[in-house]
């Protein structure tokens, strides 16, 4: 019943929207098939400074070499299609351990996303398949290495954070024009969701899996964003969804609620000869209290499974100079921060990783040289702060991607 | 149930939004953006503009809609940056 729900709901909504849509988009006259093939490459150097660590010796690697081919389809006015497949080599994690798919030597294949999108209208388009979710936006603008001005993930956010990069389902997105030259924008989505995890007792349960093809109930997850850029430098908005992400050990229906909000500022300004970016996320998911079994097959029930991350990160390239190279180069610095509940501390194995999560804040800076447009070499240093007294890691890594 | 209430409000949401929007829809100023500022704002967000050389006519048709579909770009917006994008070939 439920489904039903859900599949009349989601009929509903679309045609209602469609019939609020004043104009149509242009129809296909030519239906010729336009493609390219774009993505991006990236290797990058490692080194980590476990100085005074026990057990934990300086690592120094060549690390994450990757080739992310991007296939372009326009069908025809109305239909599109877009895919990536990710090749990397395993990245190198905290430990020495590596973390991906593999399917050979190393390499680590994922089908980052695929999907078919049909254009409603001029304020809305409908996508089907795998594709960045609305949770937050970070995963789905700037996690490209050349749209990320740093050489990382703030922690918690995007693949192996607190809420899926990608998910497969059905999406409904699109942009208005506001007064004034103001825009808004909104994205609606029905995904599989999240799975939390039962069935490991002492390491992961209450955690939830993510980007898992098939789905663990009837439940989909739905999960909304909007968002307004009063004046085109500025933009702010938020998301929040909620799902079922499966049964505890007494069979009570688990729920999940993701939240946040995000700003972001990009602008010249004169007087500083250059463009500032300012980029922040604030993610927040709270799980429902479950029954779980321990390994000695007693039961427990997990309380305030709650987490948060977030990240503020500024950077500055000097853009109206007239020395070249002087022009090419931008600094950037970041701040963020992961809280996970107590009883996950040192035990889950985020998404995507393979070492133990534990609360942490980070920081980051980094020095990127640009060669052209979609071409930089990234100098970055990063300073993991462990909470509950552990000592801080520092990471030098050095990246370098093209865009393609 | 309670994801069936979240569908209703989130349909609510977006079809209010509609009804806001297509109240207040474009201002003179805002239609008075040309193509190339508006493919100058828009690009920059994320990453740096590409040269307009980088890509056929044909291929910026294609990069557009791409960009729709990720950053929902307002159509009327895409629209000029496409003609712009071709005028300079």
């Amino acid at each position: 019943m439920k489904t039903l729900n859900t599949f009349v709901t989601t009929g509903l909504l679309l045609m209602g929207a469609a019939a609020f849509a004043q104009d149509s988009i242009r129809s296909s006259t030519s239906g010729d098939l336009k493609g390219v093939i774009t993505g991006d490459v990236f290797f990058g150097f490692k080194f980590v400074n476990n100085k005074g660590i026990p057990n934990r010796p300086n690592v120094s690697t060549f690390t994450t070499v990757g080739y992310n081919p991007v296939v372009l389809y326009k069908l025809s006015d109305k239909f599109f299609f877009e895919g990536e497949v990710e090749f990397q080599t395993s990245e190198w994690q905290e430990g020495g351990s590596t973390s991906g798919n593999a399917v050979g030597e190393g390499l680590a294949v994922e089908l980052e996303y695929a999907n078919l999108n049909y254009v409603i209208n001029k304020y809305m388009l409908v996508k089907f398949g795998i594709f960045f979710t609305p949770y937050g936006v970070f995963e789905d603008w700037y996690h490209q290495r050349i749209t990320n001005r740093m050489t990382s993930r703030p922690p918690g956010i995007g693949h192996g954070g607190i809420e899926p990069g990608a998910d497969e389902g059905v999406q409904v997105n699109g942009g208005f024009p506001l007064g004034g030259g103001a825009k808004l924008h909104y994205a609606v989505a029905l995904l599989n969701g999240g799975k939390l995890v039962t069935d490991d007792p002492g390491n992961n349960n209450g955690s939830l899996e993510y980007e898992s093809i098939i789905d663990n109930n009837v439940n989909k997850a739905v999960v909304g964003r909007i968002g307004i850029l009063p004046v085109p430098w500025l933009e702010f908005g938020g998301w929040y969804g909620s799902s079922k992400v499966g049964k505890d050990v007494i069979q009570n229906n688990i729920g999940a609620i993701h939240s946040g909000i995000y700003f972001s500022i990009i602008k010249s300004i004169d007087p500083i000869k250059g463009t500032v970016c300012f980029r922040s996320q604030y993610s927040k998911l709270a799980v429902d209290n479950a029954v779980f079994r321990q390994t000695d097959s007693t039961t427990y029930t997990f309380k305030n499974n709650n987490s948060k991350a977030y990240y503020a990160q500024l950077s500055y390239r000097p853009t109206m100079l007239k020395n070249k190279f002087v022009r090419r180069c931008e600094i950037a610095a970041r701040y963020g921060s992961i809280t996970l509940p107590d009883p996950a501390q040192g035990k889950w194995i985020m998404p995507g990783t393979t070492s133990a999560a534990s609360n942490k804040t980070q920081w980051a800076v980094s020095l990127d040289y640009w060669l052209k447009w979609n071409a930089v070499i990234k100098f970055s240093y990063e300073q993991n702060h462990p909470k509950k007294g552990a000592l801080p890691r520092a990471t030098w890594i050095i990246q370098a991607a093209m865009g393609l | 149930m309670k994801t069936t209430k979240t569908i209703f409000v989130l349909g609510l949401a977006v079809i209010s939004l509609s009804v806001f929007v297509n109240g207040c829809m474009t201002t003179k100023e805002a239609s008075e953006a040309t193509g190339s500022q508006l493919w100058s704002e828009n690009c920059g967000r994320c990453h740096y503009a590409p040269p307009i050389s980088t890509y056929s006519s044909d291929q910026w048709e294609v990069l557009c809609m791409h960009m729709k579909s990720r950053t929902m770009i307002p159509d009327r917006d895409v629209q000029k940056i496409v003609e712009f994008l071709k005028s300079g070939q």
